[in-house]
């Protein structure tokens, strides 16, 4: 019994200096994605200290059933909890369905413990669900992968820009920002733009006179049919260069960044990002995603 | 003639009896108010108050004339020949402030409560929605833009960005100096607004 305080306590410094490192060092609000491991790993505490109790109070003599209901119970929810906090910040009908399945299935699993003798009707449905959740991945696997590569580089497109930003008081604008000029051919636009949507970078949306590249910490750019309606950088067939980030974008981090400086930024990255692109430095463009912390 | 003069001219012409009226000047050596009235069959103090319009705009003349109990006016014409001149070039106005205003460092306003819609082809803001008021009493303007106005709005520094004066923005914004009137009207009109300020 000690000897599981001690490792409670253990697991709760080092859960606890997780979130610590990773809030400071981000200037980035934390993603929902984040919460199902820190979830998941918690869970297995709660799970350990229930199946403890419930050892000690059946070692008492007090009648109780050796499956951890209280924790299968809390995870149930929180995986529906965080469907719906997902299809909120995302808008994508997946994640509820999804949590929705996850949830009830979970919610079973209390009955395929071996402790419990005869889970009749709900071994059936349990096994059931989880087919359907399998299938259900299954079936919108390009969504989910596509959601999630396009929000983690997002996420390292916002970070890569708010470097050396100083901060300032909330400056934000609906206003497009005039981010100048670069030389550019068509072809080597598109070729870009090729490139950039290739590697989950960002979402084009073609027009007659522009390419709109879309990219987002919260709308996922799977459900989004224009590219205005997300954070994006428009880059005229002329070259010229705009960026209009939206107000949950600029939300997102956690100090308020100078947002003029934020969209020049922006429109720096990209033309040269266009640059490494001509001169056939490709690569460097992932690297230096990457790279950004 | 000013614009205040040529509305009060252009009101008097407009009048259905004008015409008839003017008729009656011509061919009277002078007249009165109740003559005609009584010649054009209607109100005396119609007449009067056109007769007194035309005097103040110095197109007729009148004459004090006592017989019998009260004295009264007679009207005659001043001149024969009646020429509306408006020099349209005057509602510019500032023409003297103009320098002034070119100078004058401006940035968008924080948190003013106005939304800018983009054009379709994303280079420049078709028209700003302002929202006046309080409560019950809150009003929504919008104004459409023109070309060049929408084209320097789309360069209006952020509110966190450094002040740019109305010259270097239509400078990067490439709007000819034709169009700078509206422009400075278009600023005039935000600053009231409390969309811009200015440092």
């Amino acid at each position: 019994m000690f000897n599981s305080c001690i490792f409670v306590k253990y697991i709760k410094n080092e859960a606890y200096k997780i979130l610590i490192i990773m809030s400071s060092k981000s200037k980035i609000r934390m993603s929902i994605g984040w919460i199902y491991p820190i979830g998941i790993f918690t869970s297995y505490i709660f799970l350990l200290l229930e199946f403890q109790l419930r050892r000690m109070l059946i070692q008492n003599g007090i009648e109780v059933r050796g499956v951890p209901y209280l924790t299968i119970i809390l995870v149930a929810l929180m995986f529906i909890i965080l469907g719906i906090l997902q299809w909120f910040r995302y808008r994508n009908r997946i994640y509820p369905v999804l949590g929705f399945l996850m949830g009830i299935t979970t919610a079973q699993a209390s009955f395929v413990f071996p402790h419990y003798n005869n889970p009749g009707l709900f071994g059936l449905t349990y096994f059931i669900c989880f087919i359907l959740i399998i299938l259900f991945i299954l079936i919108n696997w390009n969504s989910l992968y596509s959601h999630e590569r396009f929000e983690i580089n997002s996420r390292r497109l916002f970070r890569l820009a708010s470097e050396r930003i100083i901060k300032a008081d909330n400056g934000y604008t609906e206003r497009p920002f005039s981010g100048g000029k670069t030389e550019c051919t068509r072809d080597e636009l598109l070729g870009f733009v090729r490139f950039l949507h290739g590697n989950y970078i960002i979402k084009p949306f073609y027009y007659e006179n522009y390419v709109c590249l879309s990219f987002s910490m919260n709308t996922s750019l799977m459900v989004i049919y224009e590219g205005n309606e997300v954070s994006h950088v428009m880059i005229g067939y002329d070259g010229s260069v705009t960026v209009k980030l939206s107000d949950k974008d600029y939300k997102d981090y956690l100090e308020k960044l100078s947002f003029d400086q934020l969209c020049a930024s922006f429109a720096d990255i990209f033309i040269r990002f266009f640059d490494y692109y001509k001169k056939g430095y490709e690569s460097r463009i992932m690297i230096e995603l990457k790279s950004v912390k | 003639m000013d614009f205040k003069e040529a509305a009060k001219l252009g009101s008097c012409l407009s009048k259905d009896y004008a015409e008839d009226l003017f008729r009656l000047l011509v061919t009277y050596e002078s007249i009165s108010s109740s003559e005609a009235a009584s010649r054009l069959n209607i109100h005396i103090k119609t007449v009067q108050d056109l007769m007194e319009d035309l005097f103040s705009l110095q197109i007729l003349e009148r004459e004090e004339v006592y017989e019998g109990k009260r004295p009264y006016f007679r009207y005659h014409l001043k001149v024969n020949k009646i020429t509306m001149e408006i020099e349209l070039k005057s509602f510019s106005g500032k023409e003297k402030n103009k320098d002034t205003r070119l100078q004058l460092k401006i940035r968008e306003r924080k948190n003013a409560g106005v939304r800018f819609t983009t054009s379709r082809s994303s280079d420049y803001i078709s028209n700003v929605v302002i929202w006046t008021g309080e409560g019950r009493n809150r009003s929504e303007r919008k104004i459409n833009l023109s070309m060049p106005q929408g084209r320097f709005l789309f360069h209006l520094p952020f509110p966190t960005a450094e002040f740019g004066t109305v010259k270097d923005i239509m400078k990067k914004a490439r709007i000819d100096e034709t169009n700078m009137p509206e422009i400075i009207d278009i600023v005039d009109v935000m600053i009231e607004f409390g969309a811009i300020e200015t440092l």
